[in-house]
């Protein structure tokens, strides 16, 4: 005999809510089968409750809908996975904000000694130019005689930089300075001159520099207008 | 109702979606409420209807 054909046509929400609400009242109560007869196991039901619904026989789905108690237990272990599957999809989503959160907050503390993204433009000597960037705005400075000790962890700058690009310190004037990198007091190994001038409300002095013969370390940078006292930064080239 | 209907019906009761039931009996979500709605309506007639249809269970009531 052939089969009729499928329409197209399904049951309205309202009559499949009514359905759906007397079959759960028949599954939990007309199937008492008090002799448990057939019944899988607690473990297999909470197991079952836990898998997608292809992975479940047709077996076990026929005895669920012939034991009341059974269509109870995995009713219930049904909704606990499901609340389960649920917190650890918040909890995922949580801590994938968080990690982000996380990065954004360390990210900016990484780079404090360089306010841009050091920038590689091709000069006409064919040398990648680097500007690395020295906010010595509200560092505190030792000046010439002191100890250059620093209260907070050095500035550091790139042996690659080429150019520099210091924010003196609030205050500071415009005009032409020297510029030194210091291993020592009396030994310095890069010695530069530059105009400071003042632009959005900072005073800027950039130098050209050559650091490649530089050695990795800790250094005093050290900046004066001419015939005034040195005022010193402890930088770290990295 | 067919066996085929009752495992629809008894996955539904339970709160899975018509997707997954689907999935279980390899067709679409749409077709499986569809089978569903089908076997059901088989069932009604079978209980409800006069008619002397008392035939056989039939192929139709074949539902792999």
């Amino acid at each position: 005999m052939s089969h009729s054909r499928l329409t197209d046509e399904t049951l309205s929400r309202e009559e499949e809510r009514r359905l759906l609400r007397a079959g759960e009242r028949l599954f939990r109560s007309h199937f008492p089968n008090p002799d448990r007869t057939g019944c899988p196991g607690p473990e297999v039901l909470r197991t079952m409750a836990s898998r997608k619904p292809s992975s479940i026989p047709d077996d076990f789905l026929d005895h669920l809908m012939h034991c009341s108690p059974c269509f109870v237990e995995y009713d219930r272990q049904l909704a606990r996975a499901r609340r389960m599957r649920r917190l650890r999809t918040i909890a995922a989503c949580g801590g994938l904000v968080a990690l982000i959160g996380i990065a954004f907050w360390f990210a900016p503390g990484a780079l404090h000694s360089v306010e841009q993204p050091q920038v590689a433009v091709e000069g006409p000597s064919h040398r990648t130019e680097v500007v690395a960037v020295l906010d010595l705005r509200n560092a505190s400075q030792a000046r010439g005689g002191e100890q250059a000790t620093p209260a907070e962890p050095p500035l550091s700058i790139p042996r690659t930089a080429t150019t520099l690009q210091i924010y003196l310190p609030i205050g500071s004037e415009e005009g032409l300075y020297e510029v030194g990198l210091f291993r020592s007091q009396d030994e310095s190994v890069i010695q530069a001159q530059g105009t400071a001038e003042s632009s959005n409300q900072k005073m800027i002095l950039q130098i050209n520099v050559d650091l490649s013969n530089v050695a990795p370390g800790e250094y005093a940078l050290g900046f004066r207008r001419p015939e005034f006292l040195w005022r010193y930064q402890v930088i770290e080239v990295q | 109702m067919g066996a085929k209907t009752r495992r629809l019906f008894v996955l539904s009761v339970l709160g899975y979606s018509w997707a997954e039931i689907g999935r279980k009996f390899g067709i679409t979500a749409h077709n499986a409420e569809v089978q569903f709605s089908y076997g059901l309506k088989k069932a009604r007639k079978r209980l409800l209807g006069n008619r002397p249809s008392d035939r056989p269970r039939s192929g139709s009531e074949r539902e792999g």
